[in-house]
């Protein structure tokens, strides 16, 4: 990091004081993978079954879209903002793609679905960046746009499944090297995600803008870009997780994915990402994800009456945070 | 124009929409509609003021749609034992409990409240589940909770009274006393507020409970309509209530806003969603527009705050 | 203290698989969509209690709603990672947990289809609702109870749920067909519940004031279409139908709030669905397809059906 921005020296940026939240560890950043590990261990001792190579898998490859969603949620978390709209626009970009395909191939129709969520993301982030405007009512009224357009989409088709054996399906449910083949490309993305954090002068400005927008703007940020980015990014994510949705389940439903933007924030706040903006890392993302999907994996395992693992599941969330509490007293005593 | 400046262009975003519908939608403009339309407004504008005085003072709540189900199960499992109106009683005790837990967490221990409120609204949820079995449970027969739905004071339903009292009574707290003051403080600059010597963890509370006070009183609203026990009684009630607060004016951010602006943005709300059943669109066509107006009343109104910024400072300059 | 650590070791690598030994009993995992309708409450009602008669361990899990598709294939995946012996399932949707129950089967746990048929071949038992026939039932209800003329407003649910498509076609079909004299005037096909069903009836009666009849898909928006017709007014002109019966609308019935409700043999299937289950656990050929008929109730054949078979107890917690 030094080097990269001692390179840089005529870039007005490097003059700012090194931004210690892109590079420190300290304990609070630490507080997501403890949870997870804690979670992890709870459930290892009360579920049957969990403790095993298959179940792990399972669990990587479930939480594949949810990775994806606080990925892209992390993108505009970063900047102070969020977005509540990434369940329909994955309900949306599976309904697009599926249409699609028997007119240009899968492939394509992929790469539609997933510049259906980017538009999505760029229609939000102009609006709250160009004119600003507050995240909640943009996202929210996207939403309900989304939804109706997929809604309006599925009642004007044929068929909503994906028909025979495609690329897609083979994802949903092969593995390579013993791992599922969504967890491959989930990691891929991943990484994707945290060069751009860490390398791209983009990742740098995510984090100036979210720290202090006023000093970013300052300093010669582009703050409407990096903004605009940042939601069309999270919009692109959401339409990869209705590729990963449609590969799991062959058919593209309009409905689905109600409640996954608030799992995926929540997954963000629970690795260690602050809603106040400016301090958080792609890992603290995928920890709070991984979290939550072992949750709602052991709770499964358990079979336990239905209402009582919505109640230990409401519980379990609100303790998440608790943990992020007991290091804050630890790290001040 | 010194005028225009001093009421928020919510206002006049309502009125505009107001005078549209009465030439555009049919039916709208009778008496029996504006009837239904204040009920369906009096138990909203209740739970935005709430949530309006919570994210002033930075927070949020999730958890009211669970909160009002709570309420409405707490009081049908116990009326037949106690009594319509101890049983009530207990259905707000039961909210305020609720409400003090998420403050507590939130002020004190200085959790999320995103991630306090959304388990609540998930563990509450599960909790009334459990309680009934699932499936929505009756006030048995002979037993009549209509009352406070149905009555009216000269000609204007109780629920319109309930929720014009509380409108005036948050207005002055917020606007007039130091408790108001505070919360601006704390929204704004936390760090200042706690340097200025207020005890904000406390005021922060004290948010919590004020807005489990009003949720309890939309509880008892629709527990009355209903004359049931319902784990999923509204679970749309927190977005609306967001939604509302965010039309009116209000920024999530904090520090800024006052009930005016809430009570502003439930109008608008109420008003887009009547006159889309009335207009008789297919349902996503519905969702479709709501949203596009939901976005396009904060457009028009951050648009009316710049003109009026460049009228002011026009009018400025030609003084000088 | 090292001896007595090895010794608790020793005790549980002892015990253990004894335990597991003893423990033959079967257990058979059951995925239902919701569990908020008084519709799948009885059904695993029926489930849960045969599986108690039979003394077999039932593991059930809820995707939380019709549109939890992803959720659902998550939960069937853990039920296959538990390895029960055999997985009843609802489907959330037919086509979308096609690929998971094919690699159930594929692993030798066979699955069996209840209400909601998952699109897969290869099912053990499919023990089916007709939710059409439910549909249809209500509209010669209402034609009858309207002499064939009117207008009616229809609160069908989730648009591209199976179910209540379904249910909305058999409905709409036979007015078109055999009751050519009533129009449909308005419809709402998003979620709606009780308290929602009071807006938007009162604004419906507001704009079609000769609404005279009301077609609901589940029983809990007629009880909200009542209250609605009620403030309005219009008790004795506006005819309510649904389908489902819950112990409210066992009451609407008695009062002459609704008219009639379409129900099924729910209980039935449910436990139909666990016997076949627990007979493709043991390996025993099983009946590939169970139909129960759906039946019309109104306040006059109430008291004469055996509501064990169509509804759950009162204080029935799942």
């Amino acid at each position: 990091m030094n080097t990269q921005l001692s390179s840089a020296s005529s870039q007005p940026w490097s003059r700012l004081p090194r931004l210690q939240q892109m590079t420190s560890l300290n304990a609070q950043a630490l507080s997501g993978p403890m949870a997870c590990m804690l979670m992890i261990a709870v459930m290892a001792s009360i579920s049957p079954g969990f403790v095993s190579a298959n179940n792990f898998g399972n669990i990587f490859s479930q939480s594949s879209v949810l990775f994806v969603l606080a990925i892209g949620q992390m993108f505009v978390i970063l900047i102070r903002g969020f977005d509540i709209s990434v369940g329909a626009v994955a309900a949306l970009a599976s309904v697009v793609a599926v249409q699609a395909m028997p007119h240009v191939g899968e492939s394509a129709a992929i790469m539609l679905g997933i510049m259906t969520g980017l538009l999505a993301g760029a229609l939000n982030g102009y609006l709250i960046a160009c004119h600003g405007l507050q995240p909640i009512v943009v996202t929210l009224g996207t939403t309900l746009v989304v939804r109706g357009a997929a809604t309006a989409l599925e009642e004007a088709a044929d068929s909503m499944s994906l028909g025979g054996d495609g690329m897609l399906q083979l994802l949903g449910y092969a593995a390579f090297l013993g791992l599922p083949l969504l967890v491959w490309l989930a990691a891929i993305i991943s990484l994707s995600a945290w060069l751009i954090t860490r390398w791209l002068p983009f990742g740098r400005w995510l984090y100036m803008v979210g720290g202090n927008p006023e000093a970013a703007r300052l300093v010669g940020v582009p703050v409407r870009s990096t903004e605009t980015l940042a939601y069309a990014l999270c919009g692109a994510c959401a339409g990869l997780a209705g590729m990963f949705l449609l590969a799991r389940s062959g058919t593209a439903i309009a409905t689905e994915g109600a409640g996954m933007e608030l799992q995926a924030i929540a997954a963000c706040v629970i690795g260690g990402i602050a809603l106040g903006g400016g301090r958080g890392s792609v890992w603290q993302a995928l920890a709070g994800a991984l979290f939550i999907q072992a949750l709602l994996n052991g709770l499964n395992l358990l079979g336990s009456s239905p209402f009582v693992s919505e109640m230990v599941l409401g519980a379990v969330i609100v303790s998440a945070g608790i943990l992020d509490y007991v290091v804050r007293k630890f790290k001040r005593d | 124009m010194h005028m225009l400046k001093r009421w928020p262009a919510s206002l006049w975003v309502f009125i505009a929409l107001f005078i549209a519908c009465l030439i555009a939608v049919p039916r709208f403009g009778t008496v029996q509609n504006f009837v239904n339309l204040g009920r369906m407004a009096a138990i909203l504008a209740l739970v935005s003021i709430g949530q309006g005085v919570v994210i002033m003072v930075r927070g949020l709540d999730f958890s009211i749609g669970s909160a009002v189900a709570l309420f409405s199960v707490a009081t049908v499992l116990c009326a037949p034992v106690l009594g319509v109106a101890p049983a009530f009683g207990i259905g707000a005790v039961a909210v305020l409990c609720l409400g003090m837990l998420n403050g507590v967490l939130i002020s004190y221990l200085k959790l999320p409240a995103f991630l306090v409120t959304l388990g609540a609204m998930i563990g509450v949820h599960g909790l009334c589940s459990v309680l009934v079995g699932g499936v929505p449970i009756e006030a048995p027969v002979g037993i009549d909770m209509s009352g406070l739905a149905h009555a009216g004071w000269f000609g204007i339903p109780v629920p319109a009274w309930l929720a014009a009292v509380a409108f005036g009574g948050s207005y002055v707290l917020m606007e007039y006393t130091s408790f108001g003051r505070e919360a601006h403080l704390i929204g704004s600059n936390p760090r200042a507020a706690e340097l200025a010597g207020i005890p904000v963890p406390l005021r922060i509370l004290q948010a919590y409970v004020l807005n489990a006070m009003l949720v309890a009183v939309a509880g008892a609203v629709l527990t009355s309509r209903l004359g049931s026990g319902q784990p999923n009684l509204y679970p749309e009630l927190p977005f609306e209530a967001i939604a509302a607060c965010a039309i009116g004016g209000i920024p999530l951010t904090g520090g800024k806003g006052s009930p005016l602006h809430a009570v502003l943005g439930v109008c608008i709300l109420a008003l887009f969603m009547n006159a889309l059943v009335l207009f008789n669109f297919p349902t996503y066509l519905q969702s479709m527009l709501l949203g596009v107006l939901i976005v396009e009343s904060v457009l028009v109104q951050h648009l009316a705050g710049r003109f009026a910024w460049r009228a002011g400072s026009a009018q400025m300059q030609t003084n000088t | 203290m090292k001896k007595f650590l090895c010794a608790v070791w020793l005790a549980t690598g002892v015990v253990l698989p004894l335990s597991s030994q003893a423990q033959q009993a079967l257990t058979i995992g059951y995925a239902t969509p919701e569990l908020s309708s008084s519709f799948w409450i009885s059904m695993t009602y029926g489930v849960e209690s045969e599986a108690r008669k039979l003394g077999v361990n039932l593991v059930k899990l809820n995707a939380g709603g019709d549109s939890n598709v992803n959720a659902q294939i998550s939960q069937i995946q853990d039920l296959i990672e538990r390895k029960v012996n055999a997985i009843i399932v609802g489907a959330t949707n037919a086509n979308g947990v096609k690929p998971v129950i094919e690699s159930s089967i594929g692993k030798g746990i066979p699955v069996i289809g209840l209400s909601s048929i998952p699109n897969a071949s290869g099912l053990s038992s499919a023990i089916s609702a007709d939710h059409y026939d439910m549909g249809r039932l209500q509209a010669h209800c209402l034609g009858k109870a309207l002499n064939g003329k009117g207008a009616v407003a229809l609160i069908s649910q989730q648009q591209g749920q199976s179910w209540a498509d379904t249910r909305r076609r058999g409905f709409i079909e036979t007015i078109q067909k055999e009751y050519s004299g009533i129009r449909i005037v308005a419809e709402s096909r998003k979620q709606v519940t009780r308290n929602g069903a009071i807006n938007l009836v009162e604004d419906w009666l507001q704009r079609f004031p000769d609404i005279n009849g009301i077609y609901n898909a589940v029983d809990d928006t007629a009880a909200g279409a009542w209250l609605a017709v009620k403030s309005a007014q219009k008790e004795g002109s506006v005819r309510i139908a649904a389908s489902n019966l819950s112990s409210n609308a066992q009451q609407m019935l008695r009062n002459g709030e609704l008219v009639c409700t379409s129900a099924q043999q729910i209980v039935t299937q449910g436990r139909e669905a666990l016997r076949q289950a627990v007979q493709a656990a043991k390996k025993e050929p099983t009946k590939p397809t169970i139909e129960t008929p759906s039946i019309l109730v109104d306040r006059n054949n109430l008291g004469a059906l055996d509501l064990s078979l169509l509804t759950a107890p009162a204080d029935y917690r799942p």
